[in-house]
């Protein structure tokens, strides 16, 4: 049997009053774990437990066999991409990538070429000189992924990276993901959309209120949630001529306006997302942003934790 | 993994940048900057002859450049820019890492947490120095050679000037990062000790003083400190004129608690946990 | 590290360093030995090396303040032969610097050596100190009039042309002895080192060194600062429409330093007291400031004496000068406030014009 990458045992995490993980037991194997979880599940909390920014208040975590908590020998091995927008925003990507990667020993050269080719690969090569604070949000999250893997981390924790790219950048990511996991990482990814994690990994697990509901196959989920109608949000600098087209489609169930977003409840959300990645493809309609409320998520926690 | 030392030398060469082309160097700009105004302002009326030495009517004395200098780099210097940017330096080393959120992208490299504070105080220092130091000089030659003042006869005491403000700026940094990493409210609690606690405890007879860095700097000044009609009738009342220590013991004071919160900061980030609420 | 901050810092450590390098330059060819130089005069080398007291007057600079007219024109008209018609010395012009040292007697005689820069009518000083029992005598190819003034005895000589040396005959001696050269007073680095904290913007200092014996003798008794345990001071002031005094007291130890501060402190508070609603008297001591130099234990005492307040000064001494010299009861008593010096009737303000013109 292998060994899993993130073994973690009895872990309790509390804020003052507020629980953020009860009793947390869970074995992370090797290759692409989802993590997936409402707002507020717990699943950002059990990545900066398991990266050592948070300490345990009960339970073990070892991470590459190893302890986290005050061992920062061990960060060597993990990459971590982070959930909050936070950079040093008058630094270049290339800058900050590359001072980011020599505070893992590697010198000048070495960790500029390391950064360079980070960003090479999540297609930032040509913004590598510009500053942060002039990036598309798209952007943003593509250099958080390049921070995290210049070093060649053997683990990769990535903390919603897809929050807020359009449909393209969220192809790209995934794939890039895939990509990682095919070269021999291991990977932790979180997301509170099914369908994101589906299209990276079977292997999920299930975290809502600071406990492990599921753990395990997919596709059982993946049942449960395609009973309840999904909202997907769309920004759109044309939301009235996109809805013209959307409502084209035949997995649209409803449609609704909000400022310059369309809200679309559908039926099958694999299917739709596909088609609205194609229709962004096609280059006629622009769309800036893709998320999806976890209105229909949490019935299915609310249901999962009913049973 | 990075030595300390290396690692600190490493988040300094990243923090460096960030530190001296914040909107909080503008401010600092400001701050250190007033006394040049008032300097090259000094040096203008001078020569133009506006502030007369002789004749009547108008003031028949001025003070010597010597002493202006002295008086400004006691009331600008050590007891306003000095602690003013301890405090807004000093707090904010980890305090904005935390607030902004980028604290995590350090966090989670391979060195140890206080190479993280260390590098960043040392930041800190830098930033500070390049901005406060030439102030200082410009300052000095254009005010000491006013009024007969030498500039050669005065540069033991603009050596000693800038290794106090160096010594001021290195102390209250370490106390207020200390400050900064411990407390979630930082910045209020520096100004409430700098501009509360410092100015009455100076003044107070008893041990109290001892709590202070201005004490410790007041000692070490080879200028006159101002004693005003109220200063010096608060003193008779209080039946107090405590000397200033001497020197090595004001150094070795200020060695102390240079060592101990600049420790005690490094201990505090090592082991503390750091929420970060964005 | 960017180009950027690279260049700021590279920027700033030049600016610091550039400041650095013209202090230390300038401190090097006009500093602190230079600025002792600065502040020594060219006589120096006339007083002896054990001298233990020197005091020194820009005379000119004195003279031709705004202080001294101010002062001058309050001055009583007298007519006694004065001091011009007699010597041909014309203060506010002809002197240019004085200096007064002292050193140690064997006797409780001070040993006063007092040197005189200007321009003199060297004949008719010379014949005036005959008239008064002066014996010519050349010492080292030098005129030389003593005379015995009590139980001392007293020499006048010029060591160069416009420099006079009067003072006790032995100290005169001296003075011509190192015409030629040997150590003199540039030798005692005790007063150098004092000379050094004077202010080089002094008008008029003193400095001295009290912690050998026979430093105090020639004080009036009751004046001794070594009961204070004063080992040296210094006194320096400024003189223009005002004087800025600043006197430095050198203690051999941290209680003494401590014990004369109390005393100044205690003086300073009591006077303060006791000037009431004087405000001439008010303003010196609000003008008064006390600190210590660590480690150092020199008490320093500074203070501003504004030309109203040295008017009013001015005044009372004259009054009291006036009072102790009314002898002749016949004599109508002289008028109270600033008039009082101006006895003069009608031609007062002709003579003092007359004394304005000299």
């Amino acid at each position: 049997m292998t060994d899993p990458v993130v073994a973690v045992e009895g872990l309790s995490k509390w804020y003052g009053q507020v629980i953020g993980l009860n009793d947390v037991t869970a074995s992370i194997p090797p290759g692409i774990t989802g993590l997936l979880g409402p707002n507020g599940a717990g699943k950002s909390t059990l990545m900066k437990v398991v990266t050592g920014q948070l300490q345990p208040s009960q339970g073990r975590v070892a991470v590459l066999g190893a302890p986290i908590w005050g061992n920062p020998s061990a960060y060597a091995a993990i990459g971590y991409c982070p959930d909050q927008d936070a950079f040093y925003e008058r630094m270049t990507g290339l800058e900050w990538v590359a001072a980011l990667t020599r505070l893992h020993g590697f010198d000048d050269d070495a960790a500029a070429a390391a950064a360079r080719k980070a960003l090479e690969t999540v297609d930032l090569a040509e913004a590598a000189d510009k500053k942060i604070g002039a990036y598309s949000k798209g952007m943003r999250q593509r250099v958080k992924l390049a921070q995290a893997i210049a070093h060649d981390p053997r683990l990769l924790v990535l903390d919603e990276p897809l929050a807020g790219l359009d449909p393209l950048g969220r192809r790209r990511t995934i794939n890039l993901i895939k990509a990682w996991a095919r070269a021999g990482k291991s990977i932790i990814v979180s997301s509170h959309i099914l369908h994101e994690i589906e299209l990276m990994t079977r292997s999920i697990l299930l975290i809502d209120h600071g406990r492990i509901l599921a753990e395990g196959n997919v596709h059982q989920i993946r049942d449960l949630i395609d009973e309840h109608p999904h909202k997907v949000r769309i920004r759109t600098p044309v939301p009235r001529v996109l809805a013209r087209r959307l409502l084209d489609l035949p997995d649209v169930i409803g449609l609704s306006f909000e400022e310059d977003r369309i809200v679309v409840d559908t039926g099958r959300p694999d299917d739709f997302y596909s088609a609205l990645t194609t229709l962004a493809a096609e280059g006629e309609i622009a769309v800036d942003e893709v998320t999806s409320p976890d209105d229909s998520l949490q019935a299915v926690f609310s249901y999962l934790v009913k049973s | 993994m990075l030595s300390f030392g290396r690692a600190a030398v490493r988040v300094f060469d990243l923090s460096l940048g960030e530190m001296l082309w914040s909107r909080r160097t503008v401010f600092m700009a400001v701050v250190a900057g007033g006394p040049m105004v008032i300097a090259v302002a000094l040096r203008i009326a001078a020569t133009s002859a506006a502030v007369r030495l002789t004749g009547s009517p108008g003031p028949s004395f001025a003070l010597g450049g010597p002493d202006i200098f002295g008086l400004m780099i006691w009331a600008f210097y050590l007891r306003f820019t000095v602690p003013v940017l301890g405090v807004f330096y000093g707090t904010s080393l980890i305090a904005d890492e935390v607030e902004d959120g980028t604290l995590t992208y350090l966090f989670s490299r391979p060195i140890p947490r206080g190479a993280i504070l260390v590098g960043k105080y040392l930041a800190y220092l830098v930033c500070t120095s390049v901005v406060v130091l030439p102030s200082v000089v410009v300052v000095y030659f254009s005010v000491v050679p006013l009024f007969g003042g030498s500039v050669g006869a005065g540069f033991p005491s603009l050596v000693v000037d800038l290794g106090l403000i160096g010594v001021g700026l290195a102390v209250y940094g370490a106390a207020f990062a200390f400050v900064g990493a411990r407390l979630r409210r930082p910045l209020l609690s520096g100004l409430l000790f700098i501009f509360g606690w410092e100015p009455v405890v100076v003044l107070v007879p008893g041990y109290m003083k001892n709590l202070s860095v201005a004490y410790y700097l007041q000692g070490l000044v080879p200028h006159a400190a101002p004693q005003d009609e109220p200063m010096t009738l608060l003193r008779s009342a209080l039946q107090t004129f405590d000397a200033a220590p001497a020197a090595w013991v004001c150094l070795l004071a200020l060695a102390v608690i240079w060592a101990v919160t600049l420790g005690a900061a490094v201990l505090t980030v090592e082991r503390r946990e750091y929420v970060l609420e964005r | 590290m960017t180009t950027r901050t690279c260049c700021v810092c590279l920027g700033a450590g030049g600016i610091l360093a550039a400041g650095l390098a013209g202090g230390l330059a300038a401190y090097l060819q006009g500093g602190l030995p230079a600025a002792a130089a600065e502040r020594r005069p060219d006589h120096f080398r006339y007083i002896p090396a054990d001298a233990h007291f020197v005091a020194f007057a820009d005379v000119r600079a004195v003279m031709t303040s705004d202080l001294s007219s101010r002062m001058r024109d309050r001055l009583p008209v007298d007519d006694e032969p004065d001091f011009e018609s007699r010597t041909g010395i014309r203060v506010a012009s002809d002197i240019d610097e004085v200096v007064v040292s002292l050193v140690p007697a064997p006797s409780d005689a001070a040993n006063l050596l007092l040197m005189l820069s200007g321009r003199f009518d060297r004949e008719r000083l010379e014949s005036l100190a005959i008239e008064h029992g002066g014996a010519v005598s050349e010492y080292r190819d030098h005129a030389l009039i003593a005379t015995n003034v009590g139980d001392s005895r007293l020499a006048l000589a010029f060591v160069e042309p416009e420099v006079l040396a009067v003072g006790s005959e032995a100290l005169v001696h001296d003075a011509l002895d190192l015409v030629d050269g040997g150590d003199n007073l540039t030798a005692n680095t005790r007063l150098m080192t004092l000379l050094a904290r004077v202010d080089p913007g002094s008008d008029a200092w003193a400095i001295g060194a009290l912690d050998h014996p026979g430093a105090t003798a020639w004080m009036p008794q009751g004046l001794d600062p070594r009961a204070l345990r004063v080992s040296a001071f210094t006194v320096a002031g400024r003189v223009n429409g005002g004087i800025r005094l600043a006197l430095e007291a050198e203690t051999p130890d941290e209680a003494a330093s401590q014990n004369l501060r109390d005393i100044l402190q205690g003086f300073i508070a009591l006077a303060r007291m006791q000037a009431g609603a004087q405000p001439e008297v008010a303003g010196i001591l609000d003008s008064m400031q006390l600190r210590a130099t660590p480690g150092e234990q020199v008490v320093h005492l500074s203070m501003t004496l504004p030309p109203a307040t040295l008017e009013w000064l001015w005044d009372r001494a004259l009054e009291g000068a006036g009072a102790a010299g009314s002898v002749d009861p016949e004599l109508p008593p002289p008028p109270a406030g600033p008039a009082a010096g101006d006895p003069g009737g009608n031609d007062a303000p002709a003579r003092r014009q007359d004394r304005q013109d000299r």
